[in-house]
């Protein structure tokens, strides 16, 4: 008879559950769609009367634009420079990050000696570096490659450094009597231990590559994402110039999801915040 | 508030929750439990790990509902946040930012009392703990046992008839234990409300209650109740040496060691789908 | 190091003063112990700032023997030449009418945007609901990069100090307002729950448990978020403007004057870290907290 009671007021309490959280669900999927929809519509049909077209657009405009540089194969062409110098950029970046780490991490008392040095250089604005990149490098693609790799190295840097030594002291104790010796312990215990922290590192910094591309190719550049948005602004094309906005922000979206999903899988056990 | 109702009573309740994840399965965790709690009795809880005992607190608590069944507070329904009773949690639950005395004060101030008063009872009840002189330190800057201590005179002091305490002493060592568990047998004396009080350590249980409930794994159902008869005020220090003690031990134990043995046998997951 | 050093002194000499005197031969112990350590501290502090100011000196002689001869002077200029054009600048005045520009900007900017992203948060944060609708929009807002809408907003707000204004704000926006959410999302379910019993009412619950809790957040935030504010006023002086710290280094960089750009990238990098470590204690300023991090970063 219990059994029978138990069982009953199981389903009943799942099947209550599971509709609350059914229309909590509803509500909110709800409020997202109509909160997009209605920006959007509010956009199209009536920002207009507040302020004139000319400077805001209208969201079938913006996508008319997008399909219309697609078209001509200007959209291709300037996103594909874009994404090759922030893909070079990071990729150097996340490098000479982990290896300069590593160099560091290695030498004694190295860290001790360079840390007012380390803390002065990370606080500085690398952005403030973009102007002298261009007087240095030009137009092409070089100055956006190394203002990428600026802005993603020193995160990279800090973080594995900063992992490294968050990592506790008893750990490496417990090697150490084992009889492991200095690189082994690093290999073994201390990378390990601080990958999460290097790995969330490593994601955060891609949107930092972006940022650091864009900016270089707003400032002086022939091609990329960047260079269409500052045209557009100058021809006063106020589409086009969201239309670029919008494509940089979907690929740093995507890129975002990409990294994510894989350091999800690489490392399912860690949730890893981020220092810098 | 008849002196006939019990402070506490449960009949046939039952709990069932769902996690939040999507393929979550269901768990029973509280299966038929009836049982009352009289004015000014000291009752506990006790039962292997996650067998709903601090369910039960939080259900007198108002915290959750049940899922089937009814909870009574002095004898009206209990439904919606309790504030009628007092509720000591497994973590201390300080306030970060408020010093030892704003902290005892907080019930105080969430009743409306005026300031003076709040202040005079508080630093009585501080004063009865041994903390008089840390009044204004941080919770961090005290002891495991010092904030313990402090969340049991934070409750105390506005003076509910029904207090819940789930597994108060828990994290702390062996002789704060026990020290605390006198302080808290003197404390109680003072006011005598009904307490809930959920517990692992069979020792403590003995030396606190005047009934003890023993659970079943989950999901939990009630096993077997005994009645400690010991004389108080009982010399914690020296419950073991107590005449009667050993016997009322050694049955409680046979009672809990059947069940942990019955939640590693195959069948224990049976009655959960 | 130094504190360290201190608490092990008193340590020691807590020891000393045991009621029970020690006998001569544990005095001694525990006075060699306490010099040798002192002795060892010292060499060692000793070394590493000779390193350090070392390597200062190294990188300018190295910089000095290597430009013109290494490295062509067009490249990284000299020393002496960005020295001199620091001194020019400070003389005539020029760092002090540009730096004033890129000042009111990021400061303008910082309080429009911590202010914004702080009244707008305050309600997401305590409505749960709400916020899950607005949050994907939010991420959606966050994950375009700035720097992309300083053509923007230079479009809609022209070439004066508008434009620098909202640029700033824009980049303090983000960190305030996600910072804030969390802020008055995170506070500990059991405090909430035992606040309750208590018999607070929601308008106490608020003041006492979870504005409290939330303030550390925001602090954090308010920390990080000025030098942002800074870098992005220069970058809507770099993208467009006539005057402005930003405005200095583009303007030097298309004249190819090295020591210019060096000059103007070298007062920035000092603002930025003067304004860090100015603001350093706004992460601490209760007794009752331990500090909380803000996980983003200069740009």
């Amino acid at each position: 008879m219990t059994a029978d009671a138990a069982g009953a007021v199981v389903a009943g309490a799942v099947d209550r559950q599971r509709r609350t959280v059914r229309a909590d669900r509803a509500i909110v999927s709800a409020g997202i769609v109509g909160l997009g929809v209605g920006a959007l519509l509010f956009w199209q049909f009536a920002l207009g009367l507040i302020i004139d077209t000319r400077y805001v657009s209208t969201p079938l405009e913006i996508a008319r634009s997008i399909v219309a540089l697609a078209a001509d194969g200007s959209l291709l062409r300037n996103a594909q420079a874009t994404l090759g110098e922030v893909t070079i950029g990071y990729l150097i970046g996340v490098g000479i990050g982990l290896a300069g780490a590593l160099l560091l991490l290695m030498s004694t008392g190295g860290y001790e000696i360079l840390e007012p040095y380390l803390l002065a250089f990370y606080s500085i604005p690398k952005i403030a570096l973009a102007p002298l990149l261009t007087m240095w490098f030009g137009l092409g693609p070089t100055p956006k490659v190394v203002l990428a790799a600026l802005m993603v190295f020193f995160i990279v840097f800090i973080n594995t450094v900063a992992g490294v030594r968050a990592v506790d002291r008893s750990l490496v104790d417990v090697v150490r009597v084992m009889g492991a010796r200095r690189l082994t312990t690093l290999r073994v215990v201390l990378l390990p231990a601080a990958a999460p922290a290097i790995a969330a590192a490593i994601r955060v910094t891609f949107a930092r590559a972006m940022v650091g591309a864009v900016l270089a190719e707003l400032i002086a550049s022939s091609e990329g994402l960047g260079y269409l948005v500052m045209r557009a602004s100058r021809q006063f094309d106020i589409a086009s110039m969201f239309a670029g906005v919008v494509v940089i922000a979907s690929i740093v979206m995507v890129v975002n999801l990409v990294i994510a999903a894989a350091e999800r899988r690489l490392f399912p056990w860690a949730s890893g915040t981020v220092h810098g | 508030m008849s002196t006939s109702a019990p402070a506490v009573r449960f009949q046939s309740v039952y709990k069932a929750f769902i996690a939040r994840e999507r393929a979550a399965q269901p768990i029973l965790a509280l299966e038929d439990i009836s049982f009352v709690a009289n004015p000014g009795e000291f009752v506990s809880l006790v039962g292997p790990s996650g067998c709903g005992k601090s369910t039960c607190l939080n259900l007198v608590a108002g915290l959750t509902a049940p899922s089937a069944g009814l909870v009574e507070h002095q004898g009206a329904r209990v439904s919606g946040v309790n504030t009628k009773v007092g509720y000591i949690t497994q973590d201390d639950n300080l306030l970060p930012w408020r010093s030892l005395v704003g902290n005892v004060e907080l019930g105080l101030e969430f009743r409306g009392v005026p300031a003076p008063e709040r202040r005079r009872r508080a630093r009585e009840l501080i004063d009865v703990v041994g903390l008089i002189g840390f009044e204004h330190h941080y919770p961090h800057e005290l002891s495991g046992g010092m904030r313990k201590r402090a969340s049991i005179v934070r409750t105390l002091v506005y003076d509910t008839d029904v207090v819940l305490m789930d597994e108060p002493f828990g994290p702390l060592d062996a002789q704060t234990r026990v020290i605390l568990q006198a302080e808290l047998q003197n404390l109680w004396q003072r006011s005598r409300p009904s307490v809930l009080f959920v517990t692992h350590d069979l020792v403590e249980a003995i030396a606190l209650s005047d009934r003890i409930i023993v659970f079943t794994n989950r999901p939990g159902t009630i096993k077997r109740e005994y009645r400690v008869d010991l004389p108080r005020p009982r010399d914690i220090f020296h419950i073991h040496e107590t005449p009667g003690f050993s016997d009322l031990y050694d049955a409680l134990w046979a009672d809990i060691r059947a069940e942990i043995g019955a939640a590693h046998a195959p069948v224990a997951g049976e009655r959960i789908a | 190091m130094g504190l360290g050093n201190g608490a092990r002194v008193t340590a020691v000499g807590e020891r000393i003063a045991l009621p029970r005197p020690p006998a001569d031969a544990a005095v001694r112990v525990l006075e060699d112990t306490l010099t040798r350590r002192q002795a060892t501290l010292r060499a060692r502090r000793r070394t590493v700032w000779l390193a350090r100011l070392g390597i200062l000196v190294g990188v300018i002689v190295a910089w000095e023997l290597s430009s013109g001869t290494l490295v062509r002077t067009f490249f990284v200029s000299r020393p002496e030449a960005v020295a001199a054009r620091l001194v020019e600048w400070t003389l005539n005045g020029d760092l002090f009418w540009h730096g004033q520009f890129t000042l009111t900007a990021t400061f303008i900017g910082y309080m429009v945007g911590a202010l914004a992203a702080i009244l707008l948060a305050w309600p997401l944060g305590l409505m749960p609901r709400a916020y899950r609708v607005a949050e994907p929009y939010i991420l959606l807002a966050y994950s375009i990069p700035a720097v992309a809408l300083g053509p923007v907003f230079i479009l809609w707000f022209g070439l004066e100090l508008l434009p620098k204004i909202i640029l700033a704000a824009y980049f303090v926006f983000f960190v305030v307002f996600i910072n804030t959410v969390a802020g008055f999302r995170q506070v500990p379910r059991g405090l909430i729950d035992v606040s309750l019993v208590m018999g607070a009412s929601r308008a106490a619950l608020f003041r006492t448990v979870i504005l409290p809790s939330a303030v550390p957040y925001v602090l954090a935030a308010l920390r990080a978020t000025l030098p942002a504010a800074m870098i992005g006023a220069v970058v809507g002086e770099f993208i467009a403007s006539n005057r402005g710290l930003g405005y200095l280094a583009s303007a030097a960089a298309s004249e190819y004057e090295t020591d210019g750009v060096i000059a103007a990238a070298f007062v920035m990098a000092v603002i930025v870290l003067a304004l860090t470590v100015l603001l350093r204690p706004l992460g601490r300023v209760t007794r009752w907290q331990r500090g909380v991090d803000v996980s983003e970063g200069s740009l």
